[in-house]
């Protein structure tokens, strides 16, 4: 990637640094659309920053402060700053962290005050007559209760992935809600946070979370002339329910908008455009070039639809658009999983086509949140005997690799590690996990139908790994009344039945779900790319497939009638179904460099094509149908 | 931001002492071993996080017996939890609103108001009970080689836990940090019981006091002489060229000067080359062993920092022009060139500073350690005048940054340039032995409180006062008890010479006006005064005699109160003159506060001496004469002298109406008959305009001290003071040391 920092200036890099150059300070919101890079107008400023006011920054012992939606996208600002000590790059809850911590005693006394809220809370529910889960409550209320006086003797809180009070650890929602509150209340934390951050740039500022913006408003509002906030984001991109989309501008604050796209051909510049007409009406410019023999050249690239009913053959419809692709455009790569990226509203129509529909269900619907994300990188408890232990040793298995298979067991087999074994000792234990393993292997094929349970009593039977203690809860079905760790009331419910559905899911499925973890698959959600971009993006709209009514593309398209809600939402101007799908739409769509096929599964073909030819969105020789597949497929057999 | 104050505790001998620093310079003062290095060494190793310079002799002695008390019974220790001591350093600062920013883990919270924050480092057992396990685990490993039989005293190490903990302090003991909360400390910076300190995280604690505090230390420049001997010993030019190497990597581009290095070195090396050819054509003959091809080339390497190192002059202009006569730095009084390069150190000191980019602290701290060495005493106070202008913080950052200055010293010069305000006195307090500590006094807040301080600063400044760097303070009459006193102490109380002693020469009267500031600073004292032996004024007396009244002291009021009871100082008088009193206020309103000579001169002991309180640190005595038998022709009497020179006439009435003491001017042409005849006699004498008591002094200190003696009222202060000391303290520092070590070993 090369840096940001050396791309040539935009109008709206100019614009931006004559309001960080402006005394009293200004504030501003940057609006950027999808392949603007934004992120590099962004590092521009910070870098204008670190070389004009690197002298008044250092004797005040102040930092130019910038918010990151994501680690990663911090480092990668953190590398294009060289690093420079003046900048603050992090995350919106360490960056909240940060200014909090210090202040033990006031998160001390919040502490205090939230667990008291959550009893108060609980009180009432046992008090309403017809509470059913009244025993349960009595339980939790008589928890909350208990950590109200471990608390009261704590002197550190720290952060961590999720609260522990106890244990004196906040999660994520607590920093946020815990140093919010502390900005509103105290004028002194205000007066600090201007003074050690005299500028506070906030990427996807389209996501934070409202009650963020509102108090860093604050600082301003008070200590404006000395503090300067800049908002980086595009409205239309706003993906997560929880962020505040547009951030209204105040008095004295300047707009810039950031017209350009570098990202999109043009062909996909034009559709990105027409999704987004409705919307603010941004029109985004220039488009992608490449140079070819020293010469720039606007990249034309292709942007086309396929309307397909919804029907048992979506999965290998898809394959066929892929087919037909590559006799389109003449090019192999469609088919080719690593060239292209299949963007798709959840995760399970990739479970589907890479075969663990029932693992995903189990660990996903209904289930603990730990499991639902910790089953999207492969961390989830439950998972890890698969992925620790039984897919390793039956990778090595099947290519002979026995001295590797010997190597995991000795370091994982309580068998092995027990007592130092001797001679005849040692060849008994041996051959039996010689024969767990083969055991293993063989319900791992995949024309196996051992479930997961089969496959964890097996490796419990011949002693071959040690099981996690909440596994052989599970299995034993013991000590699954207890709840002690957890502050969600049905968790162990929840955490009961998701666990007897995993048990029950054939065990061959972790094949499929390993190069899922392991990225090899094209797929990703059109919600978890944000910044990311591909040269070939196929679009599956699929309302079938979501499991929420957050979205809908079949209301987006006018194909289903809206309900009452969504009217209602409508009227009152607030985000809607309609204007939530279109975001969706444009995020997913604005990720083509070059190429991009839309696929839209839906229940009424004939009113869609009639629906999306008026929409101008695509090109009418850009829209396709079943019976378009159909010729390639015939012209290939010829 | 500033400090306001800190505290240290159990480091050496400050068990527990405050020390106030103004927010400019504040003066460490005090007698020898009272603390003040020690101070400054604390402060330098806290702050620094000198964790390796720790030494188990840091500890402040009260802590050893307690340190092996833990490990003689490790198991016992072990199990009821007991806690190794810690030695701690608690500083607080004044901070402004601008500040709060840097000082974020200081602040207790949100809701906060203060000014005044505070940190505290505390150097602390990792663990206390893994120390005694690895301790125990150490002395059973060598329990074979402890030799049987109880005369062999060989026992090997670790003999008791300092011994342990003498080899392994630093793997033991680590620096903790915490946020002080001002709320919870008393008036003195006392922690309120019950108050535990916020520990910080520990990857917190040491970025934090960078970032607020920079402590550097001038040391003290004994070593800087004319003759370059010593390794200390550099001129101003190597001074300079220091100064110069650091800020010469911000002129690289200079190339001016890099060229004209250039030609030079080019031109060096083809002379050295014809100079040295020969020679070394004729070594490279000898031939090296192991080396087939010998070659050497001698050339030089110029650049800049090497050239103002060895080739640059510093030269005193006489002129002021560069080109005008000048002297070569080695030409220049050492006294001039000490206070230049001790300037220089300072500014390079504070350059060091300034131009550290990344986290400069806030606040620097310079301590410098008795400036006045080699410096006479014009130049010690053209020092610590302009000091402060010197070290001025100049342009944007003097908004954010600040010097502070402590400075070490036992100079009274240094004193007087200053005034009270900055001083801050290290007293000595406790028995010798463990038990022997410091206190630190701010003599700002005595400076506040006394109604004499205006008196006492000028009488200071006047007088060129030690009194805050001696071990005791005698307080006499006048001239002629100043300059005999020596020659007194000599006669009487040879050991007295040991000590530090400072001799006031103040007079009856303003003796009591020293009553508060001898208090204050807790220094024994001996007050060497006189009867002054007046009538009493009756009532019906018209005014006009007043003319008659021979006034001590013109400007106190006329009146002594004793019990009540109102006096009016009449003319002078005998002692034994009925229904005297006495005219010195020491003696009426101070000790032991009676004003009729009678019972003065029948007063008990016990009365002249006023004891330590809880309050006031220091022993008085009050000493004035007393009936003392005088022999005089044939004759045996009781009698008192009225005055120091009468009293000495009385005492020493053979030597004195002697032909060959005729010089100190005390004979009587007619030789009295009797001894009351003598004193009188004497007493008009001494009145006289024509007695110089100069002459008197000087006189008796030009004879044999074989021939006269100390009057006795002196000899008894003497000896008083002779054994005061004894008690205060018998034994040096080191040797405390020494024998407590020995002491703890066995």
């Amino acid at each position: 990637m090369t840096k940001r920092i050396n791309s040539p200036d935009t109008e709206a890099d100019i614009m931006l640094r004559k309001c960080l150059d402006r005394t009293p300070r200004t504030s501003f919101v940057m609006i950027a659309g999808a392949g603007s890079g934004k992120t590099t107008s962004l590092v521009k400023a910070l870098s204008h920053l670190v070389s004009t006011k690197s002298n008044e920054l250092r004797r005040k012992g102040q930092q130019v402060a910038c918010i990151t939606y994501t680690e990663i996208a911090a480092k990668e600002i953190r590398n294009d700053v060289a690093n420079s000590p003046l900048v603050h790059v992090s995350t919106i809850h360490s960056f909240l962290w940060t200014i909090g911590s210090p202040f033990q005693k006031d998160i001390k006394k919040w502490v205090i005050q939230r667990i008291a809220e959550k009893c108060l809370e609980i009180q009432e529910k046992i008090n309403k007559p017809r509470t059913r889960t009244r025993d349960r409550l009595v339980l939790e209320l008589d928890r909350l209760k208990s950590q109200l006086g471990i608390v009261e003797s704590l002197h550190y809180f720290n952060y961590g992935t999720g609260s522990n009070y106890a244990k004196g650890i906040l999660g994520h929602d607590d920093i946020i809600k815990l140093v919010t509150s502390l900005i509103e209340e105290h004028k002194m934390l205000k007066a600090i946070i201007s003074q050690k951050y005299p500028y506070i740039f906030v990427d996807e500022s389209q996501d934070t979370f409202p009650n963020i913006v509102s108090s860093l408003k604050l600082v301003d509002h008070i200590f404006g002339k000395d503090f300067c906030l800049g908002f980086f984001g595009d409205p239309m991109q706003k993906i997560f329910p929880t962020g505040i989309g547009e951030i209204a501008i105040e008095n004295s604050w300047e707009r810039i908008t950031k017209p350009e796209n570098f990202r999109c051909s043009q062909r996909v510049l034009k559709t990105v455009n027409a999704i987004r007409k409705p919307a603010d009406g941004l029109e985004q410019t220039r488009g992608r070039f490449e140079i070819i023999e020293g010469k720039e050249f606007p990249v034309e690239g292709s942007s086309q639809i396929f309307i397909l009913p919804i029907n048992d053959f979506r999965t290998s419809n898809v394959k066929r658009v892929q087919q037909w692709s590559t006799h389109k455009f003449d090019d192999d790569s469609w088919l080719l999983d690593d060239k292209i990226k299949v963007l798709v509203v959840v995760h399970r129509m990739a479970a589907k086509r890479l075969g663990f529909p029932n693992l995903y269900s189990a660990m996903n619907d209904n289930s603990p949140s730990s499991f639902k994300d910790g089953l999207l990188d492969g961390t989830a408890w439950p998972l890890k005997p698969f992925m620790n232990f039984v897919l390793p040793l039956i990778n090595l298995h099947s290519s002979n690799l026995n001295f590797e298979v010997l190597n995991i067991l000795r370091a994982q087999s309580p068998k092995l590690t027990k007592n130092i074994l001797k001679g005849d000792d040692l060849r008994i234990s041996l051959a039996e996990l010689k024969k767990g393993v083969d055991r293993l292997a063989e319900m791992m094929r995949s024309d196996s139908t051992a479930t997961v349970l089969d496959v964890l009593k097996i490796i419990q039977e011949y002693e071959m790994t040690s099981l996690d203690e909440r596994l052989l809860d599970h299995l034993n079905e013991t000590n699954l009344v207890e709840t002690d760790e957890d502050d969600d009331e049905n968790l162990k419910a929840t955490e009961i039945s998701s666990m007897q559905n995993y048990f029950a899911c054939p065990a061959n499925e972790f094949l499929g779900y390993k190069k899922y973890c392991d990225n090899e698959s094209p797929f990703a959600t059109q919600q978890g790319i944000k910044g990311a971009e591909f040269d070939k993006v196929i679009t599956i709209l699929d309302d079938d497939e979501g499991t929420n009514n957050l979205f809908s593309y079949d209301k987006y398209f006018g194909i289903s009638s809206l309900s009452d809600v969504d009217k209602k939402n409508i009227a009152e101007g607030k985000d809607n179904v309609i204007s939530r799908t279109r975001r969706l739409f444009y995020v997913s769509c604005s990720r083509a460099r070059k190429d991009l096929i839309v696929i839209y599964f839906t229940s009424n073909v004939p009113e869609a094509l009639r629906l999306i030819s008026e929409t101008g969105i695509f090109q009418k020789e850009s829209i396709f149908l079943e019976k378009d597949l159909a010729s390639i497929i015939i012209a290939d057999n010829l | 931001m500033k400090i306001n104050c800190f505290r240290i505790q159990n480091f050496r001998r400050l068990k527990n002492v405050l020390v106030d620093l103004e927010s400019d310079i504040s003066i460490f003062v005090g007698a020898n071993n009272s603390g003040k290095t020690s101070a400054s060494y604390a402060l330098d190793m806290f702050i620094n996080g000198q964790k390796d310079k720790f030494t188990i002799y840091d500890f402040n002695s009260s802590c050893w017996a307690i340190i092996n008390e833990i490990g003689d019974d490790a198991g016992k220790s072990i199990a009821e939890e007991a806690e190794l001591p810690h030695v701690s350093l608690d500083i607080w600062f004044n901070i402004q609103e601008n500040d709060l920013h840097r000082v974020l883990d200081l602040l207790p919270e949100l809701s906060w108001e203060g000014s005044v924050i505070g940190l505290r480092i505390e150097f602390q057992p990792k663990s206390t009970s893994d120390t005694l396990l690895k301790y125990k685990e150490a002395q059973e490993k060598v329990a074979k080689y402890v030799p049987k039989g109880e005369d062999k005293k060989y026992r090997p190490w670790p003999r008791n836990l300092i011994d342990f903990l003498g080899k392994h302090l630093t793997q033991e003991y680590e620096f903790k940090f915490y946020s002080l909360d001002r709320s919870k400390f008393d008036m003195d910076f006392n922690q309120n019981e019950n108050y535990t300190p916020l520990l910080l995280p520990s990857d917190r604690g040491k970025p934090l006091v960078k970032s607020l505090l920079r402590v550097d230390t001038l040391q003290a420049q004994r070593y800087l002489s004319d003759q370059a001997s010593s390794a200390r010993a550099e001129d101003l030019s190597k001074c300079l060229s220091r100064f110069y190497k650091r800020n010469l990597e911000k002129r690289e581009d200079d190339h001016e000067a890099l060229s004209a290095l250039f030609d030079s070195e080019n031109q060096l090396n083809s002379h050295l080359k014809s100079v040295f050819d020969g020679m070394l054509k004729r070594i490279g003959t000898l031939g090296y062993p192991g080396v087939s091809n010998p070659h050497l080339i001698i050339k030089s390497a110029l650049n800049p920092s090497s050239i103002m190192s060895q080739d640059t002059k510093v030269y005193y202009s006489m002129d002021g022009s560069t080109d005008g006569v000048s002297l070569p730095d080695n030409y220049n009084g050492l006294g001039f060139k000490n206070l230049i390069y001790m300037v220089v150190e300072l500014l390079d000191i504070q350059a060091q500073w300034l131009d550290e980019k990344e986290d400069r602290a806030l606040l620097q701290l310079i301590i410098i350690e008795e400036p006045e060495a080699h410096l006479h005493a014009q130049l010690q106070q053209v020092f610590i005048r302009k000091i402060l202008e010197i070290l001025a913080i100049t342009g944007e950052d003097a908004n954010y940054y600040s010097t502070q200055l402590a400075i070490t010293t036992h100079s009274p010069h240094m004193l007087y340039e200053r005034g009270f305000r900055p001083i801050r006195y290290f007293r000595r307090e406790g028995n010798a032995g463990a038990l022997q500590h410091s206190v630190a006094l701010n003599l700002s807040l005595f400076y506040k409180s006394d109604p004499e301080k205006d008196f006492l600063e000028r009488y200071m400044r006047l007088a060129h006062c030690d009194l805050f760097f001696a071990d005791a303070a005698i307080l006499v009459e006048g001239n002629v008890e100043r300059i005999l006193l020596p020659a007194m102490i000599e006669k009487s109380s040879v050991s007295l010479r040991k000590a530090y002693i400072s001799i006031l020469e103040v007079g009856g009267a303003y003796a009591y006006k020293f009553k508060n500031l001898i208090e204050f600073l807790g220094i024994p004292a001996l007050v060497i005064t006189d009867l002054d032996s007046v009538e009493e004024k009756k009532i019906s007396e018209s005014e006009e005699d007043d003319e008659d009244v021979e006034l001590e002291i013109a400007d106190y009021e006329d009146a002594s109160e004793n019990g009540g009871k109102k006096y009016r100082l009449g003319k002078a008088c005998l002692p034994a003159h009925e229904g005297a009193i006495t005219s010195n206020q020491t003696l009426a309103r101070w000790l032991p506060k009676m004003t009729l000579i009678s019972e003065l001169l029948s007063c008990d002991m016990k009365k002249l001496i006023q004891l330590p309180t809880e309050t006031n640190q220091s022993t008085i005595y009050v000493t004035f004469q007393r009936k003392v038998n005088v022999r005089w022709n044939g004759e045996n009497v009781e009698v008192a002298g009225r005055t120091f020179e009468e009293t000495f006439a009385l005492e020493n009435a053979e030597w004195c109406q002697n032909d060959q003491a005729k010089h100190i001017g005390l004979k009587i042409r007619k030789k009295p008959t009797s001894v009351n005849s003598l004193a009188e006699k004497i007493h008009k004498r001494v009145k006289s305009s024509s007695f110089s008591k100069t002459s008197f002094a000087l006189g008796v200190l030009s004879s044999d001290p074989g021939v006269w003696t100390v009057p006795k009222y002196i000899e008894d202060g003497l000896k008083w003071l002779t054994e005061r000391l004894k008690v205060d303290d018998g034994i040096e520092s080191e040797e405390l040391i020494e024998t407590m070590i020995t002491e703890v070993a066995e």
